[in-house]
């Protein structure tokens, strides 16, 4: 009965997750592997403040469609304020206006972004720079040396310097680069009393050299389009015009930059947000790769013929929960694994779910720098906690401490791997710290127990079913999949059901009770 | 699920984890009558219902305040068991046989400090040896003495059978000798010897430790073969009326054969370990089939050991069954 029950469910599990499954890849062409180069992008910008009952006017810069990216679609999530956008001077601008706020409010911009390619041909639109007069030019030259000031002088011998040691325009600037940096000559240091205050900082700095130099620069505050991540911080870069175009350099070395990754939003020092009637301002910008054309395609396709697909697709949700999704979409498939381990192949682990929590750990810092971290982490928590248990405390009040060593170890680790400038230390403050301790914990016990074989059999259990797990959450193509086809994960589930009503033997008992196979035999 | 590499164990009739707790467990023990079992409290009220012989109760302590009963209790009986009331695998125990100023004589000799002793009674209370999470009571009861004829067979602790009970039929048993490596506890993974019984006579049929086949006891080189266990139908008539009286369909109950009382109850377990089947070379499905497909079991204690005896024997149930029905 039970099992018929069963039997049901699983076949209408599996019936629906396939039926969804290929009417999205067939009908609606959804692609079943990701396309890894893919150049188009997600960005989101978050802006939180606080009204104070006044009216408010808050201003937003928005990333522009000309030059290397052109915005495909845009949208607001701003409710109970009224929205323009205005292009002045300093760029584009979200205009948010509201006759009254008390109280936070939370406003979202989000753009798709796609990156021109221009082996294409795509016309270059962005405005060309009126021409300044080039230092170069020697009646430039002779006005500058005519009009004696510190300031003249100073920045006479630099372009001088740089101009001498450069073959063209290109090593020209990187010559300027370099001399304007080195904050330790004199020429610069005058510079930087006699200019404009704000050449303090290199990049202004930079801009006001190559300016005056005759090459036309601008610095540039935008993102770096790289990884997805939730928090993309804000860069400033300078851009100059080079051969008729427009070119994205660092600003330090003026080394160029990756045009198709460098998305400008403001120029010339504007800001990104201003106006009046909030306070506790804060603003931040996620990015995420998107899902190459074909998947867009794919979604368009869908509004058309089925819109319940793209209702319940998780792509059409905000950003920083898309994000949050990609790792949760994969738990499922953990805990498949750790049913396979523990029912059909009977690995011995601390705890049920530990390898896969233990896993998600991992998935912060690198395989076997997480590897490293938990074994030195747990190895110096049971020896404290062996010492703990001399000076006889109590259960609780043990476990706790063993926790804030635990978080003082971590501590302790961030600390000297940013002091030896090795990066992992930071990302383990992911690291799960009761699951560690809860480890420790029941590690001691088993030790205590069963004894020490028994207890590092399990621990390294636990280990081991942290690798395939790993494999699993770190995985591009499954991520994909996952975030693209969700319904498979009904058959992820159809799967754990089944086993769940399996009564067969475990691997490990068919070493554990292999004498009665052998005599079953003896005795026919 | 006769497939692959394990038909062969299908085919010797072995009894897989996997299926011991979906087709026996899950089927015959409900949820509810979990605790009569799991709280060793309830289990010697039950037991007593049952008319069953227990160790007598000393003292129960429930809460960190009371810990200093354990004081008055060494000064009356000199010699008693402290034990978790929901321990599982036998953690926490400790055996104490005298009393001395400092603290108290443990059966190797040592003397445990007070400061140690009440350590342990909290972290019992506390719930470390516990099944599930939360707190605990500790049980402070009498010391089995064990029969003589163990002074040779138990290394440091108290030897126990085993009974596998189904349906208030008993369907396999062994012997379960503690050893120097498991620490004077008789659970076979901590090192114990388990020995394969002969249902119906009550002797010894072979030794195994570490799952590993032996003859000798490792500690007394002792042979565990072929050796008479005292008071064996007293035992199988103790297992049978106490697995019917409890409610639970599987069962395992571990009986210490006691030098004055006989046979007493040590404890049931509602999740009893499989391993019993290399210390009998048996597959326990086989023997649980038959009795599964009874309609239904004899009342009288008597007519469920006559059924025990047959089933070990491969004989059919048939006849009992027709007994039953007219009956």
């Amino acid at each position: 009965m039970k099992r018929t029950q069963l039997l049901i469910i699983v076949c209408v599990l599996i019936a629906t997750a396939l039926g969804v499954f290929f009417f999205k890849v067939t009908q609606l062409g959804f692609p079943v592997v990701p396309d890894l180069d893919s150049d188009t992008w997600t960005i989101e910008s978050k802006v939180s403040f606080r009204g104070r009952g006044d009216p408010v006017q808050l201003r937003l810069a928005l990333p522009e469609s000309q030059g290397q990216f052109s915005i495909v679609d845009e949208s607001f999530i701003a409710s109970g304020f009224g929205i323009e956008t205005v292009t002045d001077e300093t760029g584009r601008r979200a205009v948010f206006e509201r006759r009254a706020q008390d109280g936070s409010a939370v406003l979202f911009y989000r753009a798709k972004l796609v990156s021109i390619d221009r082996r294409m041909g795509q016309p270059e639109n962005r405005a060309e720079p009126e021409a300044i007069s080039d230092y170069r030019r020697s009646e430039r030259r002779r006005a500058i040396q005519e009009n004696a000031t510190p300031l003249l002088v100073a920045l006479d011998s630099v372009l001088t310097e740089a101009l001498e040691k450069s073959a063209g325009e290109r090593s020209f600037i990187t010559q300027l680069a370099r001399l304007s940096a080195d904050r330790n000559d004199d020429r610069i240091t005058t510079i930087i009393e006699g200019g404009p205050p704000e050449i303090d900082a290199a990049a202004d700095r930079l801009v006001f050299m190559l300016n005056a130099a005759g090459t036309p620069a601008r610095l540039v505050r935008g993102i770096i389009l790289d990884t997805d991540t939730r928090q993309a911080p804000l860069e400033s870069w300078v851009e100059y015009w080079l051969d008729g175009e427009w070119i994205s350099a660092n600003a330090r070395t003026a080394e160029p930059l990756d045009n198709s990754r460098a998305l400008p939003i403001v120029y010339d020092g504007a800001s990104i947000v201003d106006g009046d009637g909030f306070r506790r301002l804060d603003v931040s910008w996620s990015v995420a790769r998107n899902f190459e054309s074909q998947l867009l395609r794919a979604m368009e396709r869908g509004e058309e013929f089925a819109p319940w697909v793209n209702a319940t697709s998780l792509l059409s949700l905000p950003i920083d929960l898309q994000l949050v999704f990609r790792v949760l979409l994969l738990i499922p498939l953990g805990a498949l694994i750790i049913v396979v381990l523990k029912q059909v192949i009977g690995m011995p682990a601390f705890g049920t779910f530990m390898p896969i929590l233990i896993a998600l750990a991992f998935r912060e810092t690198s395989l076997f720098t997480g590897m490293a971290l938990f074994v030195g982490i747990v190895s110096v928590g049971l020896l404290l906690r062996a010492y703990f248990n001399q000076l006889q405390l109590l259960l609780v009040p043990r476990l706790a401490a063993v926790l804030i060593i635990v978080t003082f170890l971590m501590m302790f680790i961030a600390l000297v791997g940013e002091a030896s400038g090795f990066q992992t230390g930071l990302s383990i403050s992911l690291f799960p710290l009761v699951i560690i301790t809860m480890t420790i914990e029941r590690m001691s016990l088993t030790w205590e127990e069963d004894g020490s074989a028994e207890a590092l059999k399990k621990a390294a259990g636990s280990l081991a079913g942290a690798v395939p797990g790993y494999w699993i959450l770190t995985n591009e193509y499954i991520e994909h999949v996952a975030i693209v086809f969700p319904e498979l994960l009904l058959i992820v589930l159809a799967i754990v059901l089944m086993l769940g009503r399996y009564t067969g033997y475990k691997v490990t008992e068919f070493f554990r009770f292999k004498v009665l196979e052998d005599s079953e035999k003896v005795e026919r | 699920m006769k497939f692959g590499p394990f038909s062969k164990l299908a085919k010797a009739g072995v009894l897989g984890i996997n299926s011991r707790n979906l087709d026996f467990i899950a089927a015959y023990n409900p949820r509810r009558f979990y605790p009569l079992v799991d709280d060793k409290v309830i289990t010697k009220k039950l037991a007593i219902e049952a008319g069953v012989t227990v160790p007598e109760l000393y003292g129960v302590i429930r809460y960190g305040g009371e810990v200093h009963l354990i004081e008055e209790i060494a000064q009356k009986r000199k010699s008693f068991v402290v034990k978790p009331s929901r321990g599982s695998g036998g953690g926490g125990i400790m055996v104490f046989n005298g009393t001395a100023k400092t603290g108290l004589r443990r059966m190797n000799g040592q003397i445990m400090p007070w400061s140690d002793i009440k350590y342990h009674l909290n972290n019992m209370l506390s719930g470390m040896f516990s099944m599930g999470d939360g707190s605990d009571q500790v049980m402070i009861e009498e010391r089995l003495v064990p029969h003589s004829a163990f002074s040779k067979l138990a290394f440091g602790g108290v030897p126990d059978v085993r009974v596998i009970v189904f349906r208030g039929v008993p369907v396999m048993a062994m012997l379960r000798l503690p050893t120097a490596e498991s620490d004077g506890k008789a659970n076979l993974h901590q090192g114990g010897v388990g020995a394969g019984i002969d249902l119906i006579t009550g002797v010894t049929t072979r030794g195994v430790q570490h799952n590993d086949a032996i003859d000798l006891h490792p500690d007394f080189e002792t042979p565990v073969r072929d050796f008479q266990v005292p008071g064996w139908p007293e035992i199988l008539e103790l297992a049978s009326r106490l697995g019917h009286h409890v409610g639970l369909g599987y069962v395992g109950v571990d009986i210490v054969i006691c030098e004055h009382k006989g046979p007493t109850l040590l404890e049931l377990n509602a999740r009893p370990g499989i391993a019993i089947q290399t210390a009998n070379l048996r597959g326990l499905r086989p023997l649980l089939e038959p009795i599964h497909a009874l309609q239904k079991v004899p009342e009288d204690v008597e007519q469920r050991i006559a059924i025990a005896k047959a089933n070990w024997n491969g004989e059919p149930l048939d006849t009992f069954a027709e007994e039953t029905e007219t009956a």
